[in-house]
């Protein structure tokens, strides 16, 4: 929560259409500004719990409130990620998913649904990829050098600690600190199988929670804001009503 | 195949969807500047060396050193990357006059440089940060000192040398 980060300060990420936001100055009128957090931070965290007001009393209506999610979503993230804290990346599911609200048409939904699906395969698998295009798979002191280099606050200051230790005994045994980055590299590409078939969703989905684990105890990062992807796979295996599509469970 | 299905179903949705995974490609191909929600995913994928040296942020509240092993993750990320973001701040500055004034510039758009650049004011960051600081170790800050301390990687561990700076230094 902005309320929580209380920031004064911003770092410029490398991106057009933050830019373009940077220019209005909304993110500058929120530095030291305790009431413009308190009005973010609700309006944002109140906008599912909105959504879901209006749609049950009104469904048709319910599609302006998730534009409007989807604005609010686009403010919010896009500010609170210019303060220290965590990329945007880690937000995507925060910027894409109220499109999938936008909509009342069951097939419609279920199409944005399955798109986002294949979006969240992607970003694993485009993750992989980028390992072999930049060559950080190829470099066995990888894991090495890059857990001393995100740890080496924690390391310093805490020289007599467990994690310390085991940290220590990561990164002065590259092969098997190397042996993590290539496992992480093959479980991202794993995600490939999820363009060609849906038989593998849960296997896939106990993967992903499996990296967050992982991130979280051994890199440190708390990644969970990606969890919201974790439901298209769970619900990935259900089809349209056949009322809506004679294909309906061929689609895909 | 999925695209058909949705082109059968409604063109918006199509176009939208190819409109989308062009622009993907698109960035993917460029490299470099990104346009959200459009990014790169490359999650450590850049080559990492070990290095000789390092410099080590180190924070004393109180005349007390403050150990990562005594904080959550996030609380340990809450202290230190406002640290960095204000060593950062000559960066920050040196990307919007390099690169985005003039990228903005190229696509016709005015930049108000206030909006963009940051100002080093040492006194006002101490006093917000002493605070804040104290919200997070639930004790008042009555004294503060934070430090760039140069650490030297021999004999498979972090060696803390002689050469400190403090964060004023850093942005001024």
């Amino acid at each position: 929560m902005l309320f929580q980060l209380k920031p004064i300060l911003f770092s410029t990420r490398f991106d057009l259409f933050t830019w373009l936001l940077m220019k209005t100055g909304i993110h500058r009128w929120l530095l030291n500004n305790p009431g413009g957090w308190l009005v973010f931070d609700i309006t944002f965290y109140s906008m599912p719990f909105l959504h879901w007001l209006t749609y049950r009393k009104n469904p048709r209506l319910a599609s302006i409130v998730a534009a409007l999610m989807l604005v609010v979503n686009w403010l919010y993230i896009q500010c609170f990620t210019l303060y220290p804290t965590n990329s945007i990346e880690a937000f995507t599911p925060w910027l894409l998913f109220p499109i999938l609200f936008m909509t009342v048409d069951l097939k419609s939904f279920y199409f944005i649904f399955h798109a986002l699906r294949y979006f969240f395969l992607y970003f694993f698998v485009s993750a992989a990829v980028w390992k072999f295009v930049q060559e950080g798979i190829f470099n066995p002191q990888q894991m090495s050098a890059i857990l001393l280099y995100h740890h080496k606050e924690y390391i310093a200051s805490s020289p007599a600690g467990w994690y310390t230790s085991f940290t220590y005994w990561l990164i002065n045994h590259a092969h098997l600190s190397y042996i993590l980055y290539a496992g992480a590299t093959l479980l991202e590409l794993t995600f490939i199988t999820g363009f060609f078939t849906r038989k593998f969703d849960k296997a896939l989905a106990a993967g992903f929670i499996f990296f967050l684990l992982l991130d979280h105890f051994i890199m440190r990062i708390p990644y969970w804001e990606m969890s919201p992807f974790l439901l298209t796979l769970l619900y990935s295996k259900y089809s349209l009503p056949s009322i809506y599509s004679s294909h309906a469970r061929k689609v895909m | 195949m999925f695209l058909q299905k949705v082109y059968k179903h409604s063109r918006w949705l199509f176009l939208i969807m190819i409109f989308f995974v062009a622009a993907q490609l698109f960035i993917n191909f460029k490299q470099g500047l990104v346009i959200s929600p459009f990014y790169h995913y490359g999650m450590f994928s850049a080559v990492s060396k070990l290095k000789d040296s390092y410099e080590i942020i180190e924070v004393q509240q109180n005349g007390k050193m403050l150990r990562g092993q005594d904080f959550s993750i996030q609380e340990w990320d809450k202290i230190m990357l406002p640290l960095q973001y204000y060593a950062g701040i000559n960066s920050n500055n040196k990307l919007f006059r390099t690169d985005i004034k003039r990228l903005l510039t190229k696509l016709h758009l005015s930049a108000n440089d206030k909006n963009f650049l940051l100002q080093c004011n040492y006194q006002q960051f101490e006093n917000w940060y002493k605070n804040y600081l104290a919200q997070i170790t639930n004790q008042p800050t009555n004294t503060l000192n934070i430090c760039f301390h140069q650490y030297r990687f021999t004999s498979n561990k972090l060696i803390a040398t002689d050469s400190v700076t403090v964060l004023s230094q850093q942005c001024n």
